[in-house]
């Protein structure tokens, strides 16, 4: 329960439910931008892989390594932008090596699709 | 003046006039009502989190009786003041994101769950929430004002 002089601090993507009584609730709030919040946007502005559809004509291998190399550019974007865009993938898998399962670690090139 | 967040606004229900709600975006340009009611709170800056030179993304009022925000994340830092009368905060984790079965992205309520958790945390009966209920607020230790920036 929030009593009037007091202040909240909610971390960036933290639930909250608010509710107020019967009386009347007067209260102000700062939004301030979050590294979260960057961190998101670089990684829901990396492109969709190309259909990984069974209709494609992809062997099943193929279409899963075209997701793990998806995923190393959605984890890249998150948390080594920089290095990726200075160093290329073998600096930026150094710095989110910590983020990449073994599997998406493994892929270290884009495969080849059918012409 | 105009709401800042829809979905955050609760619906037009067949309520009494005291039922009003006004959720505010201080922070607007050219609204001179607003910049004034701004100039009443001169230590609103110190509300901001990062270093002294950032620029907060919004600053907003929120006034009404008997209201409630349903269970929603946001992704900036929320430094929120009570001033008047009181609000129970029901929180919980980022990893409660599944369980809490958020609408999809594209929907306008998305950020907010599909869920109906009441004021203890608990949801409706008949929907599942893994884990039971959520983390009550007292969890949480608000900070005494006026802050002081050291």
């Amino acid at each position: 329960m929030l009593q009037p002089g007091e202040v909240l601090y909610l971390p960036p993507y933290v639930f909250h439910r608010v509710g107020g009584g019967e009386e009347l609730s007067l209260s102000v709030n700062v939004f301030s931008e979050s590294v979260e919040h960057l961190a998101a946007g670089r990684m829901a502005a990396v492109g969709l892989p190309p259909s990984v559809q069974p209709a494609a004509g992809l062997a099943a291998g193929t279409r899963t390594r075209l997701l793990a190399c998806w995923l190393r550019h959605v984890i890249f974007a998150a948390v080594a932008p920089e290095e990726w865009a200075v160093g290329g993938p073998a600096q930026a898998a150094t710095v989110a090596a910590a983020f990449l399962s073994p599997q998406v670690r493994a892929c270290s090139k884009e495969p080849q699709l059918p012409a | 003046m105009r709401a800042i967040d829809p979905s955050e606004t609760p619906a037009p229900a067949p309520a009494p006039a005291r039922h009003l709600y006004l959720a505010s975006r201080l922070s607007g340009e050219g609204d001179d009502d607003l910049s004034r009611l701004l100039a009443d709170l001169p230590r609103l800056g110190q509300l901001t989190v990062g270093e002294a030179s950032v620029e907060p993304v919004s600053v907003n009022l929120w006034a009404g009786r008997d209201v409630v925000a349903e269970m929603h994340y946001d992704a900036h830092h929320n430094v929120f003041a009570q001033c008047r009368g009181s609000k129970r905060f029901v929180l919980a984790p980022p990893a409660a994101a599944l369980p809490l079965r958020l609408y999809p992205e594209a929907h306008p309520q998305n950020r907010h769950t599909q869920l109906h958790i009441d004021a203890s945390g608990a949801a409706e009966e008949g929907e599942t929430l893994e884990g039971g209920p959520l983390a009550a607020s007292e969890a949480v230790l608000p900070v005494p004002l006026p802050l002081t920036r050291t």
